[in-house]
């Protein structure tokens, strides 16, 4: 995938790069706009005591306690299109496919959460959001880290690999925080 | 030369990980406080972003 955005003239990846971020923020409000509007049916009550389950859940499945189904595939994406397709409409489909995270493979157990949280929490222009959040930072994310380790692309994929202890212990802790912060806003909502 | 270089490269790293968690702290005393969890809702979702780098 890094090396659709890397090949051709400085326009070309130029180009590249900002089909693949913005391919990657429309994938992603689109499918955090289809969940939340999916969840809006919810009660408010069943959906706050849902979502701290939930968050607990994942919170301890990204900590090694439990394991749970992510929604991914495992596969990555289709190699044939880098050769099939015109690079911009490669790096624009891969923005698409990689935008909302679920077409892949997923990093952290934590995305579960998150997930939960487009579908249960909030109106559907808030889902949106927070899921166009996080495509925008993956795609911005790989466009930079592409472009660093241009001449070595191994380069860049240790870079991502030496840090995700850090974000695994970030995520460990932001879960558990919106945890505790959904369970007090369900037992005064409750009371 | 070199060696000043990497002294700098350190110092703004080990600058901007301060900033980043100064920052991380900073949106979470703020959502505790006003009991709305969207800030901290997006910045699991930066989080998440930056996470993913590390997915093959």
């Amino acid at each position: 995938m890094i090396g659709t955005l890397v090949k051709g003239s400085r326009f070309e990846r130029l180009l590249n790069a900002h089909l693949h971020i913005a391919g990657a923020l429309i994938g992603a409000g689109i499918v955090g706009l289809a969940l939340s509007s999916l969840g809006s049916f919810l009660p408010r009550l069943i959906s706050l005591w849902l979502l701290t389950c939930l968050c607990i859940a994942y919170g301890a499945m990204e900590l090694g306690y439990l394991s749970l189904p992510l929604p991914e595939t495992g596969h990555q994406v289709p190699a044939s299109w880098r050769y099939l397709l015109p690079s911009p409409v490669t790096a624009l489909l891969y923005g698409l496919v990689l935008g909302p995270g679920i077409g892949t493979r997923i990093a952290s157990a934590s995305y579960g959460a998150l997930l939960s949280l487009v579908l249960l929490y909030g109106p559907p222009l808030q889902g949106m959001l927070v899921l166009a959040t996080c495509g925008l930072t993956r795609a911005v994310g790989t466009v930079i880290t592409a472009h660093m380790s241009r001449r070595n692309p191994a380069e860049g994929m240790a870079l991502g690999y030496s840090l995700i202890q850090v974000w695994r212990s970030l995520n460990a802790l932001l879960v558990g925080l919106l945890a505790g912060c959904l369970l007090v806003e369900a037992v005064i909502m409750t009371r | 030369m070199t060696t000043s270089r990497t002294a700098s490269s350190t110092l703004t790293g080990s600058l901007a990980r301060r900033a980043a968690v100064a920052f991380a702290v900073g949106v979470m005393v703020e959502s505790s406080v006003r009991m709305n969890v969207l800030p901290f809702v997006i910045l699991l979702a930066v989080a998440q972003g930056l996470t993913s780098l590390a997915s093959p």
